[in-house]
């Protein structure tokens, strides 16, 4: 049991410059549950990436068995014998069980043609399918199976490469608690076989259940390592927040105005029952960790999802149903979360960004003018500090957070009253951080209302008014600005 | 909505050189291709395929394509002249031959804007019911037409130069201005460029496929009326394989097939490099069957260089993971 499996020494890693993991140390004993746990990108998951050889380390070295391995492919990951089951599954869904499980090892029957064994790959297939537990025909396409099932043909998957370390990223985020209880047994049975398992979470309450060894990781660092015993529910919170509240949160406190947005019973795709509202001059919070629901329900008030139930006000005004064409015309403007996805064109140039949604107010007539165009740009570009030779640059040229600029100019030329904000500073540098933030406090300044979803705790408890906390879906507590802390925000969210 | 970037510029610069030298070489080995007589009818062929096309380079600019305009100008050919051997007024017969074309560009908008059918498939399937439609009209036959004003469209000249230079270069200005100087040229590049991210700026985009497919049906049944003009008849295979070359001179002037890049300029290079090619080789003496594959190589080229292009562009953003 106290055998060590797999060391990890000194890992770094940054993408374009901002760190994402400094100097990591870990150690990962034979036959143990090791829980790593730490908020939205403490770097939990991307350390899981060098590990599984998805993404290539800047510093450091791993330890397998006493040994270095230099592990620079998944093919390589796998061939020492650690496997890595992600959220997203790696399943050809209309493909047999046995086909996925032992796809791109397939043995041969004769040497000569090449032909495949597939009788041996059903065979082999029933065997670690039983052993799991599953009455299941290999023989079965991926397409037909649930969620918790497809989960468990990955866990065969890697029981078949022999695997001696599995690392799984929140399996339980979309079973069931009966599904749960049962991927649990699984997870006991493989320990105590001596496979040791790497288990990534949100969910406090299951941690204590499962684990054996628990590592808090915060803001790329690993904060402390610990045996289950001796930690405790609060204990584990405070290791994950502890970051202090700096002063670079400019906001100066108005008179709120009328309220602009309501939600009432709101539901629709994994959230039900939310009642929150939004007054000009204010700027609200969501809370949660990934997968309670705020991205959806931002995209539901600005009309991207459908409402499923319930209905969303817009300066007292009832609507029960909305679309983005809807939205935009009601002057709600969305800065998404994936801004190269959702957010900006990249391909295209900065002032094509910034009026492409504004132009039937923009411009009477159906045709552009070229003036009024790069004038308007070019406003825009001045006011909010875009850093760019001319607004003809490609944004795709642009730093982060300068294209976030862009994307927040766009609606702001669209004269937007109510702006919701999805992860505002997500993967930008300290000091745009600090410009977007400004931005945020003169746009409430002038009487725009704005709902920030964030998943950085000071950031929000910095910024805003009030706090919503959400879970699995529903709001579960509401904060004013001077009562929020971040242990008691993170205490409603988990 | 030209973006005043350096590399677009070069690529312009670069494919009009190309299609000088091809021209430069043609005038020197190819006998008779360098006169009035021959040139204009050069003219006349790039300008008839360049109408089709800009209609597609609307459509590949979408991210989209339109498989269905060589069958479009079969049956658009076959509508017009069938009503005009019935008896019925030109202007009457001609309206109905573009009224066919926006027919079938409305329902390739529909499939592929509102009901988010693939576009190959929709385009391909369209592709095949209007050709069957030609088809079953004429049961297959030849449609002779003795309308003097069908020939002048075909053949007729004002001032020298051919009618449909004229009318040619009138239609390619209004699209130069619609794809360039309008909202809806603006929302064809956003919803090229990301459709997601139009949609989410509260772009109709329903309404934009719509209306580009429409107007790539009506300008392919203008090909097929003119091509009825030069023969004074109608023909259900008069279109055959030349969206192939409609597509061809798209790729090759520029306008890749991931959308929101290019535009109608490099188009009408695509056009006349095109023409020139097809011309000067049957001047060189290839028969038919070589032209194909030589213009089937110089598509190739295109492809190829598009993918590149891309591969290129890929590279360079892996090499910028995103957090």
């Amino acid at each position: 049991m106290d055998e060590t499996i797999l060391e990890i020494r000194n890992i770094s890693k940054s993408f374009s410059g901002v760190p994402v993991l400094e100097d990591i140390n870990m150690c990962i004993k034979k036959g143990e549950v090791h829980v790593i746990v730490g908020e939205n990108g403490a770097g939990k998951s991307t350390l899981m990436k060098i590990i599984s050889g998805v993404y290539k380390k800047d510093k450091g070295e791993l330890f397998f068995e006493g040994a270095p391995v230099q592990i620079n492919s998944v093919q390589k990951a796998l061939s020492v014998g650690i496997s890595i089951i992600h959220q997203e599954f790696n399943l050809l869904p209309h493909r047999t069980i046995g086909q996925n499980i032992f796809l791109g090892r397939e043995p041969i029957k004769s040497h000569f043609l090449k032909t495949i064994d597939y009788e041996h790959i059903c065979k082999r297939s029933k065997e670690l399918l039983e052993y799991l537990g599953l009455d299941l025909d290999p023989r079965t396409l991926v397409y037909n199976l649930g969620i918790a099932q497809q989960q468990m043909v990955e866990v065969a998957k890697a029981l078949c490469f022999e695997s001696k370390v599995l690392i799984m990223d929140e399996p339980t985020a979309t079973l069931t608690r009966k599904e749960t209880a049962k991927l649990f047994e699984i997870i006991k049975k493989l320990r105590s076989e001596g496979v040791s398992i790497i288990y990534i979470s949100h969910r406090l309450e299951e941690i204590k259940q499962i684990a054996d060894t628990l590592t808090v990781l915060r803001d790329g660092k690993v904060v402390g390592s610990l045996s289950i015993e001796d930690a405790s529910i609060d204990q584990i919170i405070r290791m994950m927040v502890g970051r202090e509240i700096k002063d670079q949160y400019e906001r100066h406190y108005h008179t709120h105005g009328e309220e602009v947005l309501r939600t009432e019973n709101l539901g629709a795709k994994r959230f039900s029952e939310v009642n929150i509202n939004l007054r000009r001059g204010e700027i609200v919070g969501l809370s949660g960790l990934v997968g309670a629901g705020r991205t959806e329900i931002a995209k539901t008030i600005f009309g991207e999802d459908a409402i499923e139930k319930g209905s969303v006000y817009v300066y007292g005004k009832k609507y029960n149903k909305m679309n983005t064409q809807r939205a935009t015309r009601l002057r709600i403007g969305l800065v998404p979360e994936d801004r190269k996805e959702e957010g900006a064109i990249v391909e295209m140039s900065i002032r094509h960004n910034i009026i492409h949604a504004v132009l039937p107010r923009l411009f009477k007539s159906s045709v552009i003018s070229k003036k009024i165009e790069l004038s308007v740009a070019s406003k825009y570009k001045e006011e909010l500090n875009i850093k760019a030779p001319s607004v003809n640059k490609l944004v795709k040229l642009l730093s982060g957070g300068n294209q976030q600029k862009v994307v927040i100019a766009k609606w702001m030329c669209a004269d937007c009253e109510i702006l919701i904000f999805d992860e505002p500073t997500r993967g930008i540098d300290v000091g745009a951080k600090a410009e977007i933030y400004a931005i945020m406090s003169q746009l409430v300044g002038k009487g725009k209302a704005i709902l920030m979803i964030s998943s950085d705790l000071p950031e929000l408890i910095g910024m805003c008014d009030r706090i919503y906390t959400l879970k699995d879906g529903k709001v579960t507590a509401e904060f004013s600005r001077t009562e929020a802390t971040q242990e008691k925000i993170l205490a409603a969210c988990v | 909505m030209k973006k005043n970037n350096y590399s677009r510029y070069r690529e312009i610069t670069g494919l009009l050189a190309g299609v000088l030298v091809l021209f430069i070489f043609m005038s020197f080995a190819a006998e008779g291709f360098f006169g009035w007589y021959n040139l204009h009818n050069v003219l006349k062929d790039l300008l008839i395929l360049m109408v089709v096309a800009s209609g597609m380079t609307l459509v590949i600019l979408l991210g989209k394509i339109d498989m269905s305009a060589g069958s479009v100008m079969s049956l658009a050919s076959i509508v017009t002249t069938l009503l005009l051997s019935y008896g019925f007024n030109i202007v009457f017969a001609l309206l109905a031959g573009l009224l066919a074309g926006a027919i079938i560009g409305f329902l390739n908008g529909y499939l592929v804007g509102v009901l988010n059918l693939n576009h190959f498939v929709a385009t391909f399937a369209t592709m095949s019911i209007a050709k069957g439609l030609a088809l079953v009209a004429c049961n297959g036959d030849i449609i002779s037409s003795d309308s003097d004003v069908l020939l002048f469209i075909g053949t007729g000249k004002i001032f020298g130069l051919f009618f449909i230079v004229w009318f040619a270069a009138i239609l390619l200005i209004i699209m130069f201005f619609l794809s360039t100087k309008t909202k809806f040229g603006y929302k064809i590049y956003s919803i090229g460029g990301s459709e997601q991210v139009a949609r989410l700026s509260g772009i109709k985009t329903s309404n934009v496929y719509l209306l580009t497919y429409v107007i790539a049906g009506v300008l392919a049944a203008v090909g097929g009326i003119f091509m009825s003009g030069k023969a004074n008849s109608g023909n259900a295979t008069i279109g055959d394989g030349y969206e192939f070359s409609v597509i061809a001179t798209v790729l090759i002037g520029g306008t890749p097939f991931e959308g929101g890049k290019g535009g109608l300029l490099g188009t009408l290079i695509g056009a006349m490099f095109l023409a020139i090619l097809k011309n000067g080789l049957s001047m060189l003496g290839f028969t038919p069957a070589w032209q194909y594959a030589l213009i089937g190589l110089a598509i190739l080229i295109a492809i190829v260089a598009d993918v590149s292009i891309n591969e290129r562009r890929k590279a360079e953003e892996k090499r910028r993971i995103k957090l």
